[in-house]
């Protein structure tokens, strides 16, 4: 009995006594700013977005991550934030009793909710980010301070965010195909229009602008058996007519169909994935976790890769709508063989460079700066999908079998994954060395 | 106790009744009485429900979904069997054969004052195994007697697809003898329509049958032809896949699909035979489902079909269902109405909408996949080898999820009635 008296005693003293935690003490991890970036990519899968769109609203909140954190703590992060384009004038006034962490993660989740339709998701991400820091003993002041400093970074990207064309982009005229054999026509099962034809006009974040790269030209079109083009389309043809298990699995890997429609008769399906940005910003997450690497370095991993991803699809999407390529399935049904089918579904745009392998050869280049050349991982994020988890040996390698899964797929030619490769590792650098 | 329950509540009716009637006014009065009067001068229903207890007909199409089979893994799981209606001994009475999907074909007799007798197993037509469809009641062999021909689709083997044959026995019992016919068919099999296609005085045969590749029901497949032009793919292969014409050759029939001309592979779900363009020769209206548009098969004599429809209709429905053809405007000539998925209700409609964009559309238009709208579509025969849809000036064009039409003058007015199922 008396005892049990004195514990509860010293339980009473203890609570009473408990230290509340100083407001600049790190105390969220990089678990949780992993976690912000699962909820960012659900979100964006539960909306389908398409992968531009969504390249956007990765780079957005990881950057006003990013910028909150860097402000706060300018000694363990570069400063990058008046380097991107646009926001050349972005100032944060002083503020007392802020935690950085704290306040990073919350302007990550106003600018999530901003971007996305499924703003559910973020209001859970930020109830639950106050409770936790209430958990880690974060004073009441300190967590109302880094709200509102959040919120006054937030207001500042919003309206940088909002001056990037997106919106007037969605008032542009519906992109109608030429009809003509060497353009872009509309492609099975859906044909669908083509997806943002005016992506090029949205502004860069890094590069000067989205016609920084010098693409290889392509052989002129021809139906002519002994043609380049030609043969060009006929690799791709025999390429899924000899594929096999391994070359089937590979294109499923990297599939990354943020919606993926299965016609049956009068019945549609979708299938929602991650998209290929949100494929390797889950990478990231998983290389962060193995490595158990400091949240700064998470967090410039994280803010890197998205911009360079995003940078590098406006890049592609320039030179696709520039030069509008037919897509495989066309030709080959129209000239080669009218019963063959891709392996993939081919997606609603033209075809010259690869936005994937672009995406891939860039984060693949930012990764490896930052984590090493030969960096050996694997990546489970397909198997929650039914799929495999894959070994690679290195970021460029992962890159590297991106572009084979869209040429297996049958849905790209050689030339536009090896071009969108370049395209995409040529960006990478330009935004390193800018950013350096 | 009852009994003085009863009395209670009968002696309170009258009494209510009587305060009732002492309330009213003249003019409530009157009213009552005009309604009264409308109602005896109203005529009676034009059908009568008719209990299965009293015909003895139970037979009913039951379908059990498993997990492998079921409505999303087959979309024309409840399309539905066929019913034919034929007096089979020649008594003066119809009789009645259903066929059951997956459960057992039924025939039964008429034996007057609307008794039936189910005669299946003695006739022995249960129609066996495997997914049974559409069902037609002609003489095929020209006994002068209905013999019974049952369409069959679904199944993954050759042998349960194939259609049967009942030849009628004249003693209430039939043989099946599809094989020795010819008309063993081993397509997916909707329906078969029986009609003189050359005029030698027996009849010939149009089965409706479909492809089984459902994903690529909706897709404009287009390659180069032999002259390089790009048109409409053509199957290398039309084994399983085609409509297929026999021709009637004394006793046994002869599969003339391809020199007839009507070889295709499009989801074909009903037709109408007619004469469309007054030249005495029966001609072959086909809707058919999804992308692939309908056809008009102008008979050109000698079991020789040419596919006029973009001769003779301006656009037709999309995912043609249901079809049939009579005079309308009682000109003479034969109207069309054709059946789509086509709701009137907006947000239904919206709901049901497949995903069209102009693009599409031009690529049908361009590869002569037709003018296709998803409405129902009344055609107006001008007489003069064009026709004129007047669905929307009519209120036939949106009725719903439609499946199948009967224009018929129900209540002897001398105009025909549209009679439309949905589900």
């Amino acid at each position: 009995m008396k005892l049990k008296v004195l514990i509860l005693f010293i339980t009473v003293l203890l609570c009473s006594c408990k230290e509340v935690t100083k407001h600049n003490t790190q105390v969220f991890q990089t678990s949780d700013l992993n976690h912000a970036n699962t909820v960012l990519l659900e979100a964006v899968m539960e909306d389908a977005f398409t992968p531009p769109v969504a390249s956007r609203m990765y780079a957005y909140a990881h950057l006003a991550h990013y910028s909150t954190l860097q402000s706060l703590r300018q000694d363990s992060l570069a400063e990058i934030t008046t380097k991107i384009n646009g926001l050349e004038d972005f100032k944060v006034s002083r503020q007392n009793e802020v935690n950085p962490e704290l306040a990073s993660l919350f302007a990550f989740s106003n600018v999530g909710k901003k971007l996305i339709y499924s703003e559910h998701f973020f209001d859970v991400l930020i109830d639950s980010l106050k409770t936790r820091a209430e958990l880690l003993g974060l004073s009441e002041a300190t967590i109302k301070n880094s709200e509102n400093y959040a919120l006054e970074i937030s207001e500042q990207m919003s309206n940088w965010i909002d001056k990037d064309m997106y919106s007037e982009t969605r008032t542009y005229p519906r992109f109608t195909s030429t009809k003509k054999p060497e353009n872009w026509r509309e492609t099975p099962p859906d044909y669908a229009n083509g997806l943002e034809p005016y992506w090029d006009k949205i502004r860069p974040m890094v590069i000067d602008s989205a016609n920084v790269f010098d693409y290889k030209s392509l052989p002129e079109y021809s139906t002519d058996r002994d043609s380049d083009f030609y043969k060009m389309v006929y690799q791709v043809y025999e390429a899924v007519n000899n594929k096999t298990e391994d070359t089937e699995k590979t294109a499923w890997f990297w599939d990354c169909n943020p919606i993926m429609t299965v016609h049956k008769g009068h019945m549609v399906t979708t299938i929602h994935k991650f998209t290929p940005p949100g494929h390797w910003l889950n990478i990231v997450h998983q290389v962060a976790s193995k490595e158990k690497s400091d949240y700064f370095t998470t967090a410039n991993a994280y803010t890197l890769t998205s911009m360079a991803m995003f940078d590098a699809i406006i890049a592609a999407w320039h030179v696709k709508y520039k030069t509008d390529l037919v897509r495989p399935v066309t030709f080959i049904q129209e000239n080669i063989d009218s019963e063959w089918t891709p392996v993939l579904q081919t997606p609603p745009f033209p075809e010259y460079t690869s936005g994937h392998s672009a995406t891939s050869a860039s984060a693949a280049e930012i990764l490896s700066h930052i984590f090493g050349d030969n960096y050996t991982f694997t990546d489970n994020t397909q198997l929650r999908f039914g799929l495999e988890e894959r070994k690679f040996n290195s970021f460029r390698e992962a890159a590297n079998q991106v572009n084979l899964s869209r040429f297996y797929g049958g849905i790209h030619y050689m030339q536009g994954v090896e071009e969108g490769a370049r395209q995409g590792r040529n960006i990478a650098n330009l935004i390193l060395k800018k950013l350096q | 106790m009852i009994k003085y329950l009863k009395c209670f509540s009968l002696l309170a009716s009258v009494l209510l009744c009587y305060n009732c009637n002492e309330d009213k006014t003249k003019e409530e009065i009157d009213i009552i009485q005009k309604i009264e009067k409308e109602q005896e001068n109203q005529t009676p229903p034009l059908f009568t429900y008719l209990k299965p207890s009293g015909t003895n007909i139970s037979f009913s199409n039951d379908i059990v979904e498993t997990d492998n089979f079921n409505i999303i893994t087959y979309e024309y799981l409840y399309n539905g069997g066929g019913v034919a209606v034929g007096d089979i001994n020649n008594d003066g009475l119809d009789d009645i054969y259903f066929t059951g999907n997956t459960v057992s074909n039924k025939l039964y007799l008429n034996q007057g004052n609307f008794s039936f007798k189910d005669i299946t197993q003695s006739a022995k037509v249960d129609g066996g195994k495997g997914f049974k469809t559409g069902v037609t009641m002609a003489d095929v062999n020209n006994d002068g007697l209905l013999d019974i021909y049952v369409c069959k689709s679904v199944s993954t083997q050759d042998e349960l697809r194939k259609n049967l044959l009942y030849i009628n026995n004249g003693d209430l019992t039939f043989t099946e003898k599809a094989e020795a016919y010819g008309l063993a068919d081993t397509g997916y099999s909707v329906q078969a329509y029986f009609f003189d296609s050359d005029g030698d005085n027996d009849l010939d045969v149009y089965v409706l049958n479909h492809p089984k590749n459902l994903k690529e029901a909706n897709v404009v497949k287009i390659t180069q032809n032999e002259n390089g032009k790009i048109s409409p793919a053509v199957p290398s292969d039309f084994t399983n896949l085609s409509n297929r014409f026999y021709e009637n050759r004394v006793h046994t029939f002869f599969d003339s699909s391809e020199a007839a001309g009507i070889l295709n592979d499009a989801f074909s779900l009903s037709a109408v035979i007619g004469d469309f363009n007054n030249d005495f020769k029966p001609d072959i209206y086909v809707c058919n489902d999804y992308i692939k548009p309908d056809r008009l098969l102008i008979n050109k004599g000698n079991n020789r079909f040419e596919d006029k429809i973009e001769d003779y209709f301006s656009h037709t429905s999309f995912s043609s269902m249901g079809s049939d053809l009579a005079d309308i405007n009682n000109d003479g000539n034969p109207d069309l109405l054709t059946l789509d998925m086509a709701p009137n209700k907006n947000y239904r409609r919206k709901m049901m909408m497949m995903m069209q964009n102009y693009d599409k559309f031009q690529k049908m238009v361009n590869y002569n996949y037709g003018t296709q709208y998803a409405s129902n579509i009344l055609n107006i025969n001008n007489g003069n080898g064009s026709f004129s849809d007047i669905s929307f000036l009519n209120n036939v064009a949106q009725t719903e999820w439609s499946w199948s039409v009967l224009l018929s003058d129900i209540d002897n007015d001398g105009f025909k009635d549209i009679h439309v199922t949905n589900g």
